[in-house]
């Protein structure tokens, strides 16, 4: 970790994703998704599900249009191939599988955020596994395209907020006149989404930092609760294994960073700032 | 990624939520095997056939002019098995299909004429126009277009781009194209 890198010991984290999307695995079939879990995964992750495929997912530049299209394509042959969960349930570790992605994501269930450092090797091992399966297996080439790392936190009040009209108290990049005319003194809810342009060292894009905020309430006792998401997805360099790792920790490095921006004085000693 | 049972509104990020929207039942059907709702959503399934493909992609305001004759190239491509040339060529995969379409979506201007859709041996697809005096190549991968080649013999302009991601140039060219077209 970079020494200059804020660090918190109380960070308000949930969940931790890290991703990788590469060109589909034509050759990748039903029976290998059992034996690629009994033959890499299952003594550590003993635990699975089955979830339909996401879509790829892929960063663009220079797009006008405002909104996306959506496209879906349904075969029904070949049929379309599910995404397997392994998990973890006593670390809150998860793999998941799909042709095109694996991702290893890390979700709060008991104790503190065990930090990136933790969790970096978990993914490094979890994607080596993979690769070498599909090589054991003559699959093809895990080509990666997209990678992506994501930081979902529950920011709770701490004393330092009461409702979720109180963005100011908790982003420092909103203000709220109350002396604006014609409008109440304080908001309901808010709700914000901010995209970031991620340059390369060469000043080509490389991918963007996705932040986005909405004010939620716990299930169990309706505590209020911002939840705040923050991703960043893009291009590996070479499309090596390698790569998606630096990609990876220079996502970490703008998570962080970027977490830290927005956010108040106020929460970060909440949190326990260090540095 | 998972969901988060802890909150009311639970998180349901990009790993967990399906990124389209269930596709209503379509509201008529027109006389070609293309279906349009009133909110703009395309669908086309091949006929008469229940191992066929359905193809359904959302866009604004009327459909396209190409919209149906990629619609039916993708069809059948996707039914191209591995060694379809008896070369070795790889079979197309969803993501390459479902990312021409979405190029042409989202960057086709309108007037854009229609494509040719033409599948390669190493498992890609090529978009190609070869008409008023204008050469067009994109090249789609499965995580979107890498490589565009354009010529003008109306104004000597020949470039060869590779594209990670900015398809600036993608869109200027497909600009021009349509603007031709359009006369």
């Amino acid at each position: 970790m970079p020494r200059d890198l804020p660090d918190y010991n109380h960070p308000p984290l949930v969940e931790v994703v890290l991703s990788v999307q590469f060109d589909e695995l034509i050759e990748f079939s039903l029976p290998h998704f059992g034996l690629l879990w009994q033959k890499k995964y299952r003594s550590q992750f003993p635990r699975t599900e089955i979830h339909p495929p996401l879509n790829i997912s892929t960063e663009r530049f220079g797009v006008r249009s405002s909104s996306r299209p959506v496209v879906k394509l349904e075969m029904l042959e070949p049929p379309p191939l599910p995404r397997l969960w392994m998990l973890n349930d006593e670390s809150g570790g998860l793999i998941q599988i799909q042709t095109n992605r694996i991702a290893y994501n890390w979700r709060k269930t008991r104790g503190e955020y065990p930090h990136y450092e933790t969790i970096r090797p978990k993914f490094e091992l979890a994607l080596r596994e993979f690769c070498s399966f599909v090589e054991e297996e003559n699959l093809g080439n895990v080509t990666p395209n997209q990678c992506e790392i994501t930081y979902v936190n529950h920011i709770e009040r701490h004393g330092v907020w009461e409702h979720h009209g109180q963005v100011e108290k908790v982003f420092n990049f909103w203000s709220h006149s109350q002396h604006a005319t014609g409008l109440p003194n304080t908001p309901e809810n808010v709700t914000f989404s901010i995209n970031y342009i991620l340059p390369s060292p060469t000043g080509i894009p490389r991918g963007r930092l996705h932040v986005s905020m909405k004010p939620v309430f716990t299930r169990d006792n309706a505590e209020p609760l911002f939840e705040l998401k923050l991703t960043v997805r893009g291009y590996p360099g070479d499309q090596s294994p390698r790569d998606c790792l630096d990609f990876m920790d220079q996502g970490h490095n703008s998570i962080v960073r970027g977490f830290t921006a927005i956010t108040t004085p106020a929460m970060h000693d909440a949190w326990g700032r260090k540095q | 990624m998972t969901t988060t049972s802890s909150v009311e509104s639970p998180i349901l990020d990009q790993l967990t939520e399906k990124d389209v929207t269930p596709a209503p039942p379509p509201l008529h059907e027109s006389e070609s095997d293309l279906i349009i709702d009133r909110r703009s959503i395309y669908y086309y399934q091949e006929p008469n056939t229940l191992k066929g493909s359905v193809v359904i992609a959302s866009g604004q305001g009327s459909p396209p002019v190409w919209l149906e004759s990629v619609f039916k190239n993708l069809a059948s491509i996707a039914k191209l098995p591995t060694n379809w040339d008896s070369y070795g060529a790889k079979k197309i995969s969803r993501d390459v299909m479902r990312e021409s379409l979405l190029v042409l979506l989202e960057l086709g201007p309108d007037g854009l004429p229609t494509p040719s859709v033409v599948p390669t041996s190493n498992g890609d697809i090529q978009l190609e126009w070869h008409e008023l005096g204008i050469d067009m190549e994109i090249e789609i991968k499965p995580y979107g277009p890498s490589h565009i080649y354009f010529r003008d013999s109306a104004t000597n302009i020949e470039e060869d781009l590779e594209l990670k991601g900015d398809v600036t140039g993608l869109g200027n060219r497909l600009r021009d194209l349509a603007r031709r077209s359009r006369g």
